[in-house]
């Protein structure tokens, strides 16, 4: 049975049993209305605090606002259903449809508008923000003639229903899922476990930041209109802070970026409260003693980042099954293509900077810097600590903008482009502090870095249809492969912060070789290890020469390392190029020796002099 | 004009008392880096403990005051090592909700021992207020306003300058390297939140003077506040921390007096939200990018 | 076999004929308060009142020999908790009746489950119009705000003869903005100069900014459209900028005396009420002493009374009707005509009790003085 299909039979049929078991206890009455009504707002709970998750667990941000688009979703499909219903004499259920999309799309458009500030903000002040248009919402809404003022709309029609709720609900879980597991999701997540890394990659951080606020607020909206429905009148005054504060709460409680967490903790903390109503002035107290020990006792949330799998229970239960039956499982070992090189072909320089220069405030950090790299060539950059190396990559890669000179790449100018266009461009790089997607897989971080090589629509990766399958299959295998090559294929299922320091070093190559890049830029990659490691890492770069088609521009003070594998070194002091030449020529050039060496002895004379000397 | 000048010493006064609270706030969020909910609700412990001592007990003023600082210091000191210290190493957001449940039970704590019902405050002072003109400037405005400015200036020296003060700013920038260099962690966030907390309790004083009445929610508004105080202020910035709280005052007055008393709210929260868009890392703060 | 199943079958439906026949033995009716969060008060006093009134009609032999038990659910003030203790209270408990909700919001939405159920519903303090309309097992016990707030601008008018008035209301709240809009609207019909309408929001303390603006409108008279606690922070900030002006206020105001330290401030401040503690009534000294022997305290809020009447109404309705048949309590509802703590109450076309109200202030010791009724009439 091919697993995709057991994975979809099996969720798709225990879905089905649970609405069955509900729906049937529920007609007969043995699920009166006060239970039916406490499932109904398990199931509205849950879809916010699921599309909270989105927000706050996938893509890390702390928002404090997101009862304020449950308002105007609720706000919105209730009045569409009160003027459609008593206006045009529609019958109010035949108006669901409309007002419940119309509700999230609305609330959809406010999430669009906090998403904005969002382009310079992160961390703290994001989350102000957030409060901030909670509020103001709320405001308006009280304040507004149509919403009713203070009092807020009344006798909306109550025709929502159970199976409803349920099936979007589940819609919506379904949705989460499928997001999360798309070049979309993945995108998400790696923006949060280090956003810096992610725009190297080629992902734009702010449009996704702005898509995941958006969607988010589109669930919330709709869960809104649910809500107008269900109870029949709608107050501002209900979608506080406090409000807010509670969907943070279950989303924390359940697991940030867990979507089962998620899930049960909004049941939970929605049962809760009716299990305690027998206790009605300590309710309070205890939950807020719960709260406290749940943060002492699991600060990852009920779940973590992990998610409850059918498949896997399934699979384990087939498993001990065959075990005791001892029934052999069919041998299958899948085929993989052979390695492909990925050709540029070209004779001219792939990168090459004329007079290349920054200037931050007085200090003039990097001045007339000429680099030219070809293909498939491995080139040296050093200089003594200081000398401007990492800002020249921080230039190259768009983090920082030169006041002067230009970058060419395959002949084309890329200066003022944003990171992560030049990342799509062509150069990937690595970092001096390695910055994996720590909490992924070694296989996802790969994953990640395929992204702009990949094309399906957000729309296609929900849903599921056939380019995204396509894509994903295809970029599985390249994915897999590419760490054969690497000798990593073992690892591909283990998170990436669980790797040996050296294989660390190796994973983020392999991710920014995964971009296929043109050109990669390595910090640092030997700072740290041992001469086992370096050694290793030694091979990884000759392997990186003979197996792919990418021009290597190396910062390193390791100089066996330097002098053993490059072809070709620059020598950066005081932020001007040095000298220039093979491993050979560099290590008798006088002034390169001065640069090293000089500082102790001369000190701020050979400063002046240097800075003379080549003006 | 005497109608603005009115409006805006309004302005100021309600300003220094949010500045007031958010110092406190400000040196636990500046250097522990935690987002602390509870904060508010200490101010209403310190409240409540002042209330208690000066009806109940009949104990004078500035015997109360001290008593009430000491009490906000030590639910502030022992809420960290039961609740905040543990988490030192989780994700910020665990401490964040681990600080929403101690403001939860705090509050409701209160209530269930003092009932929902606010309780008056007793007068303090009878001192007239001062008036030019047609403008008057109530005592206890003048005496938060001295009172918010005085803290400022001496905490600033005191984080500046002291020995205590640096290893607060070494175990904020980070917190390892600081162990590593003889400070001693635990004592100096210790020491943070019990200044903090007392600055809580002489905020809780000043606010009960302005506004007499004591209730177990009476501390989520201005906790809430000082959140924002701290956070546009610059992170843990303490003159940005009263700047904003100075200038959330006034734009709430001002809005109130001038342009709406429906919309203030959302014309103030507006009016801090386009700050951030120009200042992204608060108003005093100096912009910071990840070093790469 | 077939023998045995069939005496199962009689032998089940026995004993579901059976337990609801044995819980006939005490009366069953539903209560909704805000008990706990910050309305708690208003949750407990609603709550005291009821309970008042049940065990002193249990004491005296219940109805037709049969003990009535209040059952109470609390609903934090919110419309969706309100819902859930509604449907727990009927469908899990099986009541025949409900008492409650306490605030507007809440009540309209357990309201609204009522009238869809035909189960008689009596709320003691929900004074928004739109409550009672279009639902026929809805009905209060409370004045509703439109009176409140003309009987408040015709005694702003005719008894502290100001002619410039302004008022203060809270942002978002429905009883304060509904009672504001009332008193605007009749203020202006009298003749009355409105000068300023000043909101604030939720959990303020600072009042100063809108009484600065008040006190440069030149009003002579200020309605709070607020709760005691409130207004005890108005009333102190306004003499702290040297304020000479009246203030009036609605039923909300009857609290104020606990949370206010300077009680002389007291005297400056008119309202109208539900109930007054110094009427010389029997039955109002009777309600007194009751509270009085059961609670350790007088009453701190009006909606005791009102809450002790809508039981009494209920209780009068089902002893009335002989059965706690929703239809036929309704029914005697609609029809009665009960001797309350708070006046007579009877049912108009909306099913609001047709009831005067009570304009109260203080001396300066903070106790409450009777100024005058005001009856519907007028």
């Amino acid at each position: 049975m091919n697993r995709k299909f057991k994975s979809y039979a099996l969720n798709l049929s225990a879905v089905l049993l649970i609405f069955l078991t509900l729906y049937t206890l529920i007609q007969s009455g043995a699920i009166n209305k006060y239970y039916a009504g406490i499932l109904i707002m398990i199931g509205i709970n849950v879809i916010m605090t699921v599309s909270l998750n989105l927000t706050t667990g996938f893509l890390g941000e702390l928002a404090l606002g997101h009862a304020g688009f449950m308002s105007v979703g609720a706000f919105t499909a209730g009045i569409i259903t009160k003027q459609l219903s008593t206006s045009l004499g529609w019958d109010p259920l035949a108006c669901l449809p409309v007002s419940l999309l119309a509700g999230g799309i609305l609330a959809a458009a406010m999430g669009f508008l906090i998403g904005v500030p969002a382009l310079r903000l992160k961390g703290d002040y994001l989350a102000i923000i957030t409060l901030g248009f909670g509020e103001i919402i709320r405001v308006i809404l009280q304040n507004m003639q149509v919403t009713g003022g203070a009092a807020g709309i009344s006798r909306v029609p109550r025709v929502n229903t159970f199976p409803l709720t349920y099936f979007i609900m589940i819609a919506v879980i379904i949705v989460m899922f499928t997001l999360g597991r798309s070049r979309h999701g993945r995108a998400i997540l790696s923006i949060r476990e280090n956003a810096v890394a992610a725009e190297s990659t080629g992902i734009s951080v702010t449009r996704y930041k702005i898509f995941a606020f958006t969607f988010a607020a589109f669930f919330a909206g709709i869960a809104g209109g649910l809500y107008a429905h269900q109870i029949g009148r709608v107050s501002a005054a209900t979608f506080d802070f406090n409000k807010s504060i509670e969907y943070l709460v279950m989303v924390v409680l359940g697991g940030m970026g867990s979507i089962t967490g998620s899930i049960i903790a909004a049941a939970v903390l929605t049962l809760l409260p009716e299990l305690l109503r027998g206790f009605a002035d300590y309710r309070m107290f205890l939950y807020s003693i719960l709260l406290i020990l749940m943060m002492l006792f699991r600060p990852k949330g009920l779940m973590g980042t992990a998610e409850f799998s059918l498949t896997l229970v399934w699979d384990a239960a087939a498993g001990f099954l065959r075990r005791t039956l001892r029934i052999r499982p069919r041998d299958h070992t899948p085929m993989l293509p052979d390695v492909p090189r990925y050709d540029v072909g070209e004779e001219a320089p792939v990168l090459e900077t004329g007079r290349l220069g920054i200037r931050f405030g007085g200090l003039q950090a990097a001045e007339n810097v000429n680099l030219q790299l070809y293909d498939n060539e491995i080139v040296g950059l050093i200089g003594p600590n200081g000398a401007g190396k990492t800002t020249v990559f921080n230039m190259l890669t768009g983090v920082y903008l030169p006041t002067e000179g230009d970058i060419r790449l395959m002949g084309r100018s890329i200066v003022g482009k944003k990171t992560y266009e030049i990342g799509a461009d062509g150069i990937a790089r690595t970092f001096q502090n390695i910055r994996l997607f720590k909490s992924m897989t070694v296989l996802e971080n790969i994953k990640v870095a395929f992204h702009t090589r990949m094309h399906y629509s957000a729309a296609s990766g929900i849903f599921r249809l056939p380019r995204y399958a396509r894509e994903e299959a295809g970029i599985d295998l390249r994915a897999r492969e590419l760490l054969r090559v690497f000798n990593m294929e073992e690892s591909a299922d283990i998170r990436a912060d669980g790797l040996p320091y050296g294989q660390q070093r190796k994973l983020e190559i392999c991710r920014a070789l995964a971009t296929n890049p043109k050109v990669l830029l390595l910090d640092e990659p030997a700072a740290g290890m041992n001469p086992i490691e370096t050694r290793e890492l030694m091979e990884t770069i000759g392997l990186i020469r003979d197996r792919f088609s990418v021009a290597v521009l190396l910062i390193e003070h390791d100089m066996k390392l330097v002098m053993g594998i490059c072809e070709r070194i620059y020598v950066l002091n005081y932020g001007r190029v040095i000298a220039t030449g093979t491993p050979a020529e560099i290590r008798d050039n006088p002034e390169v020796v001065r640069a090293y060496l000089g500082h102790s002895n001369t000190g701020a004379k050979a400063e002046e002099g240097e800075t003379h000397g080549n003006a | 004009m005497v109608l603005f000048l009115n409006q805006l010493i309004n302005g100021l006064g309600t300003g220094a008392i949010y500045a007031l609270i958010a110092l406190g706030y400000t040196m636990v969020y500046g250097i522990v880096k935690l987002i602390n909910f509870a904060h508010g609700d200490i101010m209403m412990v310190g409240s409540y403990a002042a209330v208690v001592l000066m009806v109940n007990a009949g104990v004078p003023f500035p015997v109360a005051l001290v008593a009430s600082m000491l009490v906000c210091v030590a639910f502030g000191v022992a809420i960290e090592r039961v609740a905040y210290k543990p988490l030192r190493d989780a994700p910020r957001i665990c401490s964040l909700i681990t600080a929403i449940g101690v403001s939860y039970l705090l509050q409701n704590s209160a209530q269930l021992l003092f009932s929902a019902n606010p309780r008056p405050f007793p007068p303090v002072f009878s001192i007239p207020p001062l008036r030019i003109g047609g403008v008057s400037i109530s005592f206890v405005t003048l005496l938060t306003v001295l009172v918010a400015a005085l803290l400022m200036v001496g905490l600033n020296l005191f984080v500046m300058k002291s020995r205590t003060g640096k290893a607060m700013r070494a175990v904020s920038e980070d917190m390892g390297a600081a162990k590593l260099m003889g400070v001693n962690v635990n004592m100096t966030i210790s020491t943070t939140f019990a200044i903090g907390c007392a600055l809580a309790g002489i905020g809780a004083f000043l606010y009960c003077i302005a506004y007499p009445s004591v209730a177990p929610t009476m501390g989520a508004m201005p906790g809430l506040k000082a959140f924002i105080a701290a956070v546009l202020g610059g992170i843990g910035i303490l003159p940005g921390a009263m700047l904003v709280g100075f200038i959330m005052g006034v734009a709430e007055s001002l809005t109130k007096g001038f342009v709406s008393t429906q919309l203030s709210d959302a014309v103030v929260y507006g009016i801090l939200i386009v700050v951030l868009l120009f200042k992204p890392s608060g108003l005093l703060g100096r912009a910071q990018r990840e070093k790469v | 076999m077939k023998k045995l199943v069939a005496v199962l079958v009689t032998l089940a439906m026995a004993v579901s004929f059976i337990l609801p026949a044995m819980a006939e033995d005490t009366i069953k009716i539903g209560g909704i308060a805000c008990l706990t969060g910050p309305a708690a008060m208003y949750g407990v006093g609603v709550k005291n009142g009821v309970d008042l009134y049940v065990s002193e009609l249990n004491a005296a032999g219940g109805i037709d020999g049969k003990q009535v038990e209040v059952l109470w659910e609390d609903d934090e003030a919110s419309a969706d908790k309100a819902a859930n203790a509604y449907n727990k209270l009927v469908q899990n408990d099986g009541v025949c009746a409900i008492l409650g909700p306490v605030v507007s919001s809440a009540t309209d939405a357990a309201a609204d489950l009522a009238a869809s159920d035909g189960i008689p519903l009596i709320t003691a303090s929900a004074t928004a119009y739109y409550i009672t309309t279009d639902r026929p097992s809805v009905f209060r016990t409370c004045f509703l705000d439109p009176f409140q707030g003309k009987v408040m601008a015709a005694f702003t008018a005719q008894e502290l003869k100001a002619t410039k008035v302004a008022a203060m209301y809270k942002n978002g709240d429905e009883y304060s903005v509904g009672l504001k809009d009332a008193f605007v609207t009749e203020a202006k019909a009298l003749g009355l100069e409105v000068v300023a309408e000043e909101a604030s929001a939720d959990k303020d303390v600072d009042y100063k900014t809108q009484l600065t603006n008040i006190k440069d409108s030149g009003a002579e008279a200020i309605f709070l459209a607020y709760y005691g606690d409130v207004a005890s922070l108005i009333l102190t900030q306004a003499n702290e900028l040297g304020m000479d002006v009246m203030f009036t206020g609605g039923d909300g105001i009857s609290n104020i005396t606990d949370s206010i330290s300077d009680k002389s401030l007291l005297t400056r401040m008119y309202y109208s009420d539900h109930f007054t503690n110094s009427a010389d009534s029997e039955i109002v000294k009777a309600y007194l002493a009751g509270y009085q022997a059961m609670y350790g305290e007088m009453p701190s809020i009006s909606f005791s009374a009102t809450a002790y009447d809508a039981a009494k109404v209920l209780c009068g309705a089902i002893a009335a009707a002989g059965t706690t048949e929703p239809d036929a309590v309704v029914a005697a509802i609609k029809a009665s005509s009960t001797e309350g703590v708070t006046g007579t109450i009877t049912y108009d076309d909306h099913n609001d009790p047709i009831k005067s109200a009570f304009i109260l202030t203080y001396d300066a010791q903070g106790n409450q003085v009777f100024v005058k009724q005001q009856d519907p009439q007028q």
